[in-house]
C-alpha cells in the first residue's frame, strides 16, 4: 500500500465539507481507493505527481481533458498571452468567433458552433435542438453509453423521478434490427439518435461499430428525418484532427465535443447542420462562465496542434505500439489480456474476467509500480508519451505482470 | 405490492425477526416472525401487535406500546414476545459483542432485502444488471453471508463458511466497523476510502447494492 498521509489528510478535511468527500468518476470507491492517490499536486507532460510526493505515469489523462500532455507550453502561453486581457467579460471576447470559425473550417460537415463548460451541457441541449427543430419528443441511444450528468442518462441511480427517461428509448450497440424496430414502433416520433463514435462504456470491453453500422444509422436518420447527434466529447482529436466522424467515414448532423478540445480547459462546442442552425436560435443556451476567453484561448492552441502535429495519427500510433507490447508482454505470462476499442483509448480486459476481479488484481501490482492503469474506464494515450517514456512504461509492466501471474495462475487453478 | 409506506416498519420488523432466529431459541425467535396487517398494524408470531407508529417508537426509544388486545387474546405469547424483543433490542447498539456481529451483519442484509425485494426503486436497480451474488464478510473471519437474487423467491440471505464464488465481494476490515456498518453508524463512502470497508469484484453490482443500502440506513426506524 501507497504511504499517503497528506491524501488522506486532505480526505479527512474534504469529509466534513464535501459530501463523499470526492464525488463522481473521480470518487475512490470508482477506482482502487487504497492504490490510486485520491489528490494530485502537479503534473506535467505524461506524468503526474500525487499530493504524498508519488510520481506515476498516467494512462487517464485527466480522464481525457488532456490530449497534448499536461501543462503542454503551447497552450499555456496562448492562455498566458489571453491573461494581459482578462478572461470573463459581459460579453464574448473575439476568441468566441475565431474558435467558432476555426470548429466550421475545419469539421466539414459544420456551418455553426456554440461553446459551454462540458460535455453534458451541450448533448443535453443538442437534445433539445432536435425536438425543437422537429416538434417530436423521443431520443435514442446505445444502451449504456454514457452521454453526460444529466437526469436523462447519468449512469447514477440517486435523484431521479420517472419521467426523466419517458422519453429516452434505447437499443443494444451494433444491432440495427433493434434501432430500425424502434423507428417503427415510434414512427414519426423520434427527434434524435445520440451515439459515440464507437461504443466505450465503463466495466466492459469497448465494441467497435461493424463495418455497416453507421452507414445504416445514417440512412435510417436520413429516411425518417431523424437528427443524428454525435457525441464526440471523449473521443474528439484521438481519432481523427477534424471529428471522429471521419474516422468511422459517416456524417452527423449535430457533434459536440469537450474533453481534448480545451487541453485541460473547461470548454465544450457543439457544431451543426445549416437545418438546425435555428433550433439552435431558439433553444436557451448560457452559463455564468460560458464565454471564458481563457479556455478559447487554450482550445485555440489546442486544435493548432493537433492539425501541425497529426496528433490524432500520433496518439493512435503510439496507442497501436503500446497495446500491442502489453498484450505481448501479457501473454508471456499466460494473461489473456486484450486492448480493446481504438489504441488511442484502449479499454483493458481479461477473457473470462466478467466480474472484473482480476483486472483489479492487475491494476493494483501495475499501481504499486507507479502506474496509472484505470481497470474500469477506457484509458487515454497522452501524446507527449515519447518513446523513452514508453520504455519506461513497458518496463514497469513487465513487473507488473512478473508480480500479477503468480496470483492469477493461482486463481486459475 | 407492499404499501410502500409502510416498508420501513416491515424491513425493521423482518431485520428483528432475522436477528431472533440467529439469537434464540426457535421456539421463542417464532414469536416474532411478522405480518403486516391492515390498518397499519403489524404482528409478531401472530400474537402480539403493534400499530406501526407504536413499533417505530419502541425500536428508537425502547418505549412503545403493543395493542391492549393481544395480550386478552393470547397473553402468554405475547409475553413471550415481548421478552424476546427485550433480548434482541440489549444486542443492537455500538458496543456489540463478537459474537452478535454476524447477527448484526444478517439482520441489516435482510432490511436490504426486503426493499430490494418490495420498495419500488430499489427493486428496479439490478433490471439492467447481469449481477446477482454478492458476498459479505468480516476480515480474518471464517463466516460470510452469501445475498443472491433467485427469480421465485427474489433477494436472500444466506449464512456460508469459508469460500463462496460471488459477482461482488464486501470485506469489513475488522468486527467494529462490521457492527458500525450494520447498525447504520457509518458512512459508507469513508469507509471505502479509507479501507475499512473493501470492495472488490463486480463494482457496478456493488454501486446500487450500496445505493439500496443507504437508502434503507435513511428510511428504517433504528435506535436512539
Amino acid at each position: 500500500m501507497n504511504p499517503r498521509n497528506q491524501s488522506n489528510l486532505l480526505y479527512d478535511r474534504a469529509c466534513r465539507v464535501i459530501p463523499s468527500g470526492i464525488y463522481g468518476h473521480m470518487a475512490p470507491g470508482a477506482g482502487l481507493p487504497l492504490d490510486f492517490p485520491l489528490y494530485c499536486q502537479s503534473a506535467e507532460g505524461c506524468r503526474f505527481t500525487d499530493v504524498d510526493g508519488k510520481e506515476w505515469y498516467d494512462f487517464m489523462c485527466g480522464f481525457g481533458a488532456v490530449l497534448h500532455g499536461y501543462k503542454n507550453p503551447s497552450v499555456e502561453q496562448a492562455v498566458e498571452d489571453q491573461r494581459e486581457w482578462g478572461g470573463v467579460f459581459n460579453q464574448p471576447s473575439s476568441l468566441m468567433v475565431e474558435l467558432a470559425e476555426k470548429l466550421v473550417s475545419q469539421i466539414d460537415f459544420a456551418d455553426w458552433a456554440v461553446f459551454a463548460k462540458n460535455g453534458s451541457d451541450l448533448t443535453s441541449w443538442a437534445l433539445r435542438v432536435s425536438r425543437e427543430q422537429s416538434g417530436r419528443e423521443y431520443v435514442v441511444k446505445a444502451r449504456g453509453a454514457y452521454h453526460g450528468v444529466d437526469a436523462w442518462c447519468d449512469p447514477g441511480l440517486g435523484g431521479r423521478i420517472s419521467s426523466d427517461r419517458s422519453h429516452i428509448l434505447e437499443f443494444e450497440w451494433n444491432d440495427f434490427e433493434e434501432l430500425e424496430s424502434l423507428f417503427k414502433q415510434y414512427s414519426g416520433k423520434i427527434a434524435s439518435v445520440i451515439l459515440t463514435p464507437y461504443h466505450h462504456p465503463s466495466f466492459a470491453p469497448s465494441v467497435l461499430p461493424d463495418p455497416s453500422f453507421w452507414g445504416s444509422v445514417e440512412n435510417l436518420c436520413r429516411t425518417h428525418e431523424t437528427a443524428l447527434i454525435l457525441d464526440d466529447v471523449r473521443c474528439g482529436w484521438r481519432l481523427d484532427d477534424s471529428g471522429s466522424h471521419n474516422y468511422f467515414g459517416f456524417t452527423p448532423d449535430l457533434a459536440v465535443y469537450s474533453k481534448a478540445l480545451g487541453n485541460g480547459y473547461a470548454i465544450s462546442a457543439c457544431v451543426g447542420t445549416e437545418k438546425f442552425r435555428d433550433g439552435a436560435s431558439d433553444v436557451f443556451l448560457t452559463g455564468s462562465s460560458w464565454n471564458d476567453a481563457y479556455a478559447m484561448a487554450a482550445s485555440l492552441a489546442s486544435l493548432k496542434l493537433s492539425i501541425e502535429n497529426r496528433v490524432a495519427s500520433s496518439v493512435l500510433t503510439k496507442g497501436k505500439f503500446f497495446c500491442a507490447q502489453l498484450e505481448k508482454l501479457a501473454n508471456q505470462f499466460e494473461i489473456p489480456l486484450k486492448m480493446t476499442g481504438v489504441p488511442s483509448m484502449p479499454y483493458p480486459w481479461i477473457d473470462g474476467d466478467d466480474d472484473l476481479y482480476q483486472i483489479q488484481a492487475l491494476c493494483k501490482v501495475a499501481a504499486s509500480h507507479g502506474l496509472y492503469f484505470h481497470p474500469y474506464h477506457n484509458w487515454f494515450i497522452s501524446d507527449s508519451m515519447n518513446d523513452a517514456d514508453m520504455d519506461v512504461v513497458l518496463g514497469l509492466s513487465q513487473k507488473t505482470f512478473e508480480v500479477f501471474s503468480d496470483s492469477f495462475s493461482r486463481s486459475e487453478r | 405490492m407492499v404499501d410502500q409506506e409502510r416498508l420501513p416498519v416491515l424491513a425493521a420488523a423482518q431485520s428483528i425477526y432475522a436477528f431472533g432466529c440467529q439469537l434464540l431459541p426457535e421456539k421463542l425467535s417464532a414469536c416474532l416472525k411478522p405480518k403486516l396487517l391492515p390498518h397499519h398494524q403489524i404482528s409478531f408470531g401472530e400474537s402480539l401487535v403493534f400499530k406501526d407508529g407504536q413499533l417505530i417508537q419502541l425500536i428508537e426509544h425502547k418505549f412503545g406500546f403493543p395493542k391492549l388486545s393481544s395480550f386478552l387474546w393470547k397473553p402468554r405469547k405475547s409475553l413471550q414476545a415481548l421478552l424476546a424483543f427485550w433480548k434482541i433490542g440489549r444486542h443492537f447498539h455500538a458496543k456489540a459483542s463478537s459474537t452478535d456481529v454476524p447477527h448484526l451483519i444478517y439482520s441489516s442484509l435482510i432490511a436490504i432485502c426486503v426493499y430490494l425485494n418490495h420498495h419500488q426503486t430499489a427493486s428496479r436497480v439490478f433490471v439492467d444488471e447481469k449481477a446477482n451474488s454478492l458476498l459479505v464478510r468480516v476480515r480474518e473471519r471464517d463466516e460470510a453471508f452469501y445475498i443472491s437474487y433467485d427469480p421465485k423467491s427474489g433477494w436472500g440471505v444466506s449464512s456460508v463458511h469459508g469460500h463462496k464464488l460471488a459477482t461482488a465481494g464486501l470485506e469489513f476490515k475488522n468486527e467494529d466497523v462490521a457492527i458500525q456498518a450494520s447498525l447504520g453508524l457509518m458512512n459508507s463512502w469513508v469507509g471505502i476510502t479509507d479501507g475499512s470497508i473493501q470492495l472488490s469484484g463486480r463494482i457496478p453490482m456493488l454501486d446500487k447494492f450500496g445505493y439500496v443500502a443507504r437508502m434503507v440506513q435513511r428510511s428504517i426506524p433504528r435506535p436512539k
